[in-house]
């Protein structure tokens, strides 16, 4: 076992040891949890320096998967020609195991004495072109901390999990803020035993999509994390906790069964059948452009209801108004980004043709023009605290889709940071009305005010969340805007190399020139906030009773706010952590633009 | 094998009768009789051990008569050592009648280790509680043994018997509890809709039988592949033909839709399974469904298969009009999944919800039938056999916990199980799985299943085949809402009680057997997997 | 038309009117008594294809004795609590109508335009007894066998289901409210 599958399974064996504590002993099942989860959160903080490694870091993707198909030649009957020592796989390797470069593509086509081989050996060839092909693809350099074994072989299914520089800081994320739910969940008196048990089992599910490798693989921990946060909501959520429970439920799974449908259909049009996401990021930009935009459709259709893109946002604000406040940042800081990084690892790099076409550029730009609008708009119009907070984390995430939409680097980089911000100081933020929350009782905006008076403390960490949310410069949403800005200013024709102007009519400088207005509509809706719950006067007697934020509040809100500071003044570290995977996706899309 | 010389020494006496045929009948057909007894060993021990059970229940006093369920789990367990190796070619037993080969054994072990569970059920049930069990358990492990005789029918007599042995055993237990109005009435349906489906299917077999003149299942492929037929060519008839064959098909194909409650003989299933009792409808949803689909594919396949002499690519064969048979298939199994799922979305009683789930999966697994004879690497043997196995785990899961449930509140009602969570955690917790199982969330059974499923139709492809993934993935979306009906009931709802419920042990063992099989059909799914690659039939 | 087909037509009006008539009748016992001419009808069939025993058979075991019994059953049970039909509206009864209208006639063109395989005709030389029996005993043994579970089956479930009636017992309306009370009868 290795570290990383450590990282993804530990939680899981929290959760199995939860299950043999007796459910009175809730003071040791809020322990054990924790310390289940920060035991995970050091590994990937070890993964994180391991990966720093570069080069020499555990675990290489290439060497791995080198590895794996000497074993495979080993085991098997290559026939009587070249069953002599080493070299006769050598041979056998470079007579019918050498790609042809195509287009930028390594292609493998079947030996024409296939049909002669023994069934072992045909077997062979297919497991070791599919990972030959994989070992090709300019992304498996950056992959480290691989763990590759089989699992279903009648499907060719295998646990193939690793890490990238885009994978790994949303790993670590998700560790961190999984440790920082757990403290502020101490006070989960309701059922702790299931309410622990299920949010370690999220956990592990979160963690499993960032790290797998295997589109099968990707799909049941996607489903996973359906589950526990359906229970979640429903048992631990508000009022209307029932509705929003079950429409989260059911929009995510008509999602995801249309990316069942594209990922099986992407498994029969490879040659050799493969779920392998590295070998299809190679074979599956063959496909023909019609039946690309058709999986490019439907994969995109069920990625973009869990960013959520506008019109699939509808569950969101349901969902983290029902939410409790442990679920909700979980929901804002992870979930959200399973979308976001879904796009980036299938359908981006193994669909660039669809992704580059200029309807799509411009449909996905508009997408996020629209996210970031339209969601500010609605945050502005809100009442209830928390429901702006969501409505701003639907505008929020429509930088990811501009930034995406530029496919260039600068835009690229700056989505994948803006998931990463977003992640930390929307967190941050449900926290923050969380500890109002648990005090009042309610989140009615218009019945708070002067609280910077009765908690001063709590209103200095809140400003933080708020301007890192707004994009103050010196905070960290300030850097991964202006990046997806300038990335999306700059977005070009793959065709001529020139500016793209106009898309099916769409003046592309307009789309950014609107989705400016998201920002400043962004100042005014948190502003306005800041003003209606932490200035003026106190509206009612109770709220002079309110203590100050406790320790616990506070160690799971200082991290969130320290992190908030440090990724915007020093963003760089993240970024040149991320260079080298995001390099290359943007290079394995932008390949298509030349053809 | 003693037995069986001293059976042979036995009738070899001097026959004195001379009639036609009696020469013939002492060197051909006798010899093939007896040596086909060898291969019929495992009915016939479910016979001897049912009637044992029914003599047994005349000496034993009463308060015994409940322990006849280890006799009759006992009579399923003796017969699978003679199933235990799979032949490697088929033999064709009694003269053409049944044949034994991997696919029948697979069922037959399916038939026998499935009814294991409803046996240990029906003996923790309360319901049965205080009954003479001796007539119980013959009928059950008849119907077993007519369950067996279907998966290796080859010949209308054996096809159509063995499906009314099945059928006249489920009659029986469906109005088991005859002083129940509602199992009265759900009876008498299941009777005169089972009569129905059975005189229409007879119809069907005769014009079949009109056309070859011939039984068995071969002689009718080569009429269904080829309506070019001798008897047509003369008088340049393929029309009629067509026609002929098309009505025989639909005809025959509705006795069996009527098995296995799918459109358009749907309709008793929800009055069945609501009035049955509890253990009976577990029955009914897992075994007698699972017989359904093994006949179908021994008659489907029979149809498509090698027996025929024809090679794979002469197999698309049209009905009247043109239409492939795959396509009514494919209509017919979106319009089940989708009705099934529909009606189930009203549903506020445990058991006629699963009754229309019953109804969609069968839907689901039709989409399974609709590849038969297309060239992929996923059969629809394979992918059937595969989805049955992750369905029993489910289903007889789901039904446990209902029983279980059922013994102590004596309601089967969804608006009783309000609170489940906090009364019975197990209970509830194994039944919230199952319950994602059957929407096929992964990692479970029913996600193994219908994935197995989905590569069988999408490698085939072709627009209708990709039509039948869309709607089936949406049947999925659609189904989530009724199933998580239950879960929100039991967890998201307070009841009206917080007395805990206890369930018994045995009760329990056949709840965490289920469980275990669902999440090892997942995470093992390569064993069930090569076994069903090993099924043999070429379809 | 010859005098044998004549005589066709008169076995086969007996066979198909009464079974046709059974649909329109309320009583069971009508119902019986119509079964009764359906099944001679039958038995007619049966003896002018030259099958002599499997007619006298038929009149000895179906008439002489299944429905015999079968009218003692309905006389002794007779209970009128079960409803014995259905009101279909016009909504489903026209277009009903039509598509068995339709289904019939699809179904007359296909058995009078198909050149079924018929067998040559069996002399009516030997008595058919023997190769009956010798059939029964080869190639249809194992149906010949398997039926008798299923006949045993049918008539245990059978003597189960009637035992509600048994003298002594209490009648419906009390076994209602007392499910358990013929577990205790036992």
């Amino acid at each position: 076992m290795t570290s990383i599958t450590w990282c993804i399974f530990l939680p899981l064996l929290t959760a199995g040891v939860l299950l043999l504590i007796p459910s009175s002993l809730k003071g040791l099942i809020k322990t054990v949890s924790l310390l289940g989860a920060f035991v995970t959160f050091l590994i990937s903080i070890g993964l994180v320096r391991g990966y720093m490694l570069g080069e020499s870091a555990p675990g290489g993707a290439d060497r791995v998967l080198e590895e794996r198909i000497e074993r495979i030649l080993d085991g098997a009957a290559l026939g009587p020609a070249y069953s002599v020592g080493p070299q006769g796989k050598e041979r056998w390797r470079a007579d019918f195991l050498t790609p042809r470069i195509e287009n930028g593509r390594s292609i493998l086509v079947k030996p024409t004495v296939f049909s002669e081989f023994t069934p072992g050996a045909q077997e062979a060839w297919e497991q070791a072109a599919e990972l030959i092909l994989a070992k090709s693809v300019s992304l498996t350099t950056h992959i480290k901390f691989v763990e590759y074994l089989p699992w279903i072989q009648r499907f060719k299914i295998n646990y193939f999990v690793g890490v990238d520089g885009l994978s790994l800081p949303l790993v670590a994320l998700t560790t961190l803020l999984c440790v920082l739910c757990f403290v502020w969940s101490w006070n989960i008196d309701k059922g702790t035993k299931g309410y622990f048990v299920l949010f370690l089992l999220l956990e592990s599910g979160l963690i499993g999509v960032f790290c797998a490798l295997d589109f099968f693989l990707f799909y049941v921990f996607w489903e996973i994390v359906l589950l526990p946060m359906y229970f979640l909501i429903g048992v631990w959520g508000g009022e209307n906790r029932i509705y929003a429970a079950i429409k989260f439920f059911i929009y995510t799974l008509v999602g995801s069964v249309l990316m069942l449908v594209a990922m099986l259909v992407m498994y029969f049009m490879t040659e050799p059948h493969t779920f392998n996401m590295l070998t299809l990021m190679n074979l599956a930009p063959g496909f023909s452009p019609g039946v690309a935009s058709l999986l490019f459709v439907a994969l995109f259709i069920g990625f973009a209801i869990k960013v959520p893109v506008f019109p699939f946002h509808t569950w969101l604000p349901d969902a983290h108004v029902e939410a409790p406040t442990a679920v909700s940042v979980i929901l804002a800081g992870v979930l959200l980004k399973m979308g976001g990084y879904g796009l980036f690892r299938i359908s981006y790099p193994m669909l660039p043709g669809t992704g580059t076409d200029k309807f799509f550029i411009a449909l996905i730009a508009v997408l996020g023009m629209i996210n970031i609008v339209y969601g500010a708009f609605c945050a502005l119009a809100q009442k209830d605290f928390k429901k702006l907070v969501a409505y701003s984390s639907v505008s929020h995430m429509g930088y990811v889709l501009l930034g995406l939409a530029a496919l260039n680097h600068t835009g690229v980089t700056g989505a994948v940071l803006q998931m990463i911000n977003h992640g930390v100081s929307s967190a941050m933020l449900f926290l923050i009305v969380g500890v109002v929350y648990d005090r009042a009782h309610h989140r009615d905006l218009t019945r708070f005010g002067g609280m910077a008076l009765q908690m001063p403390w709590y209103t200095g960490i809140a400003t933080v969340g708020f301007f890192a949310s707004l994009g103050l410069p010196g905070l960290n949403g300030f850097i991964s805007e202006f990046l997806c800005f300038q990335g999306a200013f700059d977005f070009r024709d793959g065709a001529t190399g020139s500016l793209i102007t106009t898309t099916q009519g769409i003046h592309s400088p307009w789309i950014v020139y609107v989705s400016l207005l998201g920002i400043i509509l962004a100042a005014v809706y948190i502003l306005w906030t800041i003003q209606r719950v932490y200035l003026g006067e106190v509206k009612r007697e109770e709220y002079k009773r309110f203590p100050d934020v406790s320790f616990r509040e506070v160690l799971a809100l200082a991290p969130l706010g320290i992190l908030c500071i440090v990724l915007g003044v020093f963003p760089n570290g993240l970024i040149e952590f991320m260079n080298g995977s995001l390099t290359a996706v943007t290079d394995l899309v932008r390949g298509a633009m030349g053809n | 094998m003693h037995l069986l010389n001293h059976l042979q020494a036995l009738l070899t006496l001097p026959v004195a009768v001379t009639a036609p045929g009696v020469e013939q009948f002492r060197d051909t057909f006798y010899p093939a009789i007896i040596d086909s007894l060898k291969y019929f060993g495992p009915e016939t021990q479910v016979a001897v051990a049912a009637i044992a059970i029914l003599l047994l229940d005349l000496v034993l006093p009463i308060q015994f008569s409940k322990h006849l369920a280890w006799a009759a789990i006992l009579g399923c367990l003796a017969p699978l050592s003679g199933i235990g190796h799979y032949y490697e070619d088929s033999k064709s037993l009694f003269l053409g009648m049944l044949v034994i080969d991997p696919f029948a054994n697979f069922f037959k072990a399916f038939f026998l280790l499935g009814s294991i569970p409803v046996i240990m059920l029906s003996f923790v049930s309360r319901k049965l509680e205080g009954r003479r069990m001796g007539e119980y358990y013959f009928i059950l492990l008849s119907s077993v043994f007519g369950a067996m005789l279907m998966a290796s029918s080859t010949h209308f007599l054996t096809l159509f018997l063995s499906l009314e042995i099945l059928s006249v055993c489920s009659y029986i237990l469906v109005g088991y509890f005859r002083t129940e109005r509602k199992g009265a009435e759900a009876a008498l349906k299941y009777i005169i809709y089972g009569s129905i489906a059975a005189a229409i299917m007879g119809y069907g077999f005769s014009l079949w039988y009109g056309m070859t003149g011939s039984g068995e299942i071969s002689s009718l492929a080569r009429v269904f592949w080829s309506p070019e037929h001798e008897i047509y060519t003369e008088r340049n008839q393929q029309a009629l033909a067509a026609l002929t064959v098309t009505f025989a098909f639909l005809f025959v194909f509705v006795g069996f839709a009527y098995k296995i409650a799918a459109i358009p003989m749907h309709f008793w299933a929800p009055d069945v399974y609501e009035g049955a009792p509890t253990v009976v409808t577990a029955f009914l949803s897992v075994i007698s469904k699972a017989a359904g689909f093994a006949i179908l594919l021994r008659f489907l396949g029979g149809l498509s298969s090698s027996v025929s002499g024809l090679a794979p690519g002469d197999m698309a064969v049209k009905l009247w009009a043109g239409v492939d048979w795959r396509l009514i298939l494919i209509v017919i199994s979106i319009l089940t999944m989708t009705l099934g799922n529909l009606a189930a979305l009203w549903q506020t009683n445990l058991k006629r919800l699963m009754a229309y789930s019953s109804i969609a999966h069968a839907g689901y697994l039709l989409m399974g039938l609709s590849i038969l004879g297309t060239a992929t690497r996923y059969t629809g043997t394979q992918t059937i056999a595969f989805y049955l196995v992750a369905y029993l785990s489910m289903n007889f899961g789901a039904f446990a916990v209902a029983i279980l449930v059922e013994n102590r509140l004596n309601s089967s009602e969804l608006e009783d199980y309000k609170g489940l969570g906090r009364r019975a955690p197990f209970l509830a917790g194994a039944l919230t799985v199952f319950i994602f199982s059957l929407i096929g969330v992964p990692p479970t059974a029913g996600f193994m299943g219908k994935f197995h499923l989905f590569m069988g139709i999408i490698d085939v492809g072709g627009w209708p085949y990709y039509l039948l993934a869309i709607a089936a993935a949406m049947n999925t979306a659609l189904s989530a809402y009724y199933y998580l009906k239950i879960a929100r009931v039991m967890y998201f709802e307070k009841g009206s009680s917080l007395e805990l419920i206890q369930s018994s042990a045995l009760g329990r063992v056949v709840v965490v057997g289920m469980l275990f099989l669902t999440f090892y059909l997942c995470f093992c799914a390569d064993s069930i997997l090569k076994t069903t690659l090993n099924l043999g039939m070429h379809v | 038309m010859s005098f044998s087909d004549s005589i066709f037509w008169v076995f086969a009006t007996t066979a198909v009117v009464p079974a046709f008539l059974i649909l329109f009748t309320r009583s069971i016992v009508r119902m019986a008594f119509l079964l009764l001419g359906s099944l001679a009808g039958f038995a007619g069939l049966y003896l002018q294809l030259n099958a002599a025993f499997l007619g006298f058979t038929q009149v000895m075991v179906y008439i002489g004795g299944i429905l015999i019994l079968f009218l003692f059953g309905v006389m002794l049970t007779q209970r009128s609590d079960i409803p014995v039909r259905e009101k279909v509206g016009p909504a489903l009864a026209v277009p009903g109508f039509f598509a068995g209208l339709l289904l019939m006639a699809a179904l007359l063109f296909i058995a009078l335009q198909n050149p079924w395989k018929t067998h040559p005709p069996v002399p009516v030389t030997e008595p058919d007894t023997p190769v009956i029996g010798i059939k029964l005993l080869s190639t249809y043994i194992l149906p010949f066998e398997a039926v008798s579970i299923l006949l045993l089956a049918a008539m245990v479930g059978a003597t189960y289901i009637a035992r509600v009636q048994a003298p002594g017992a209490p009648d419906g309306q009390a076994e209602l409210s007392d499910s358990n009370a013929e577990g205790r009868l036992e």
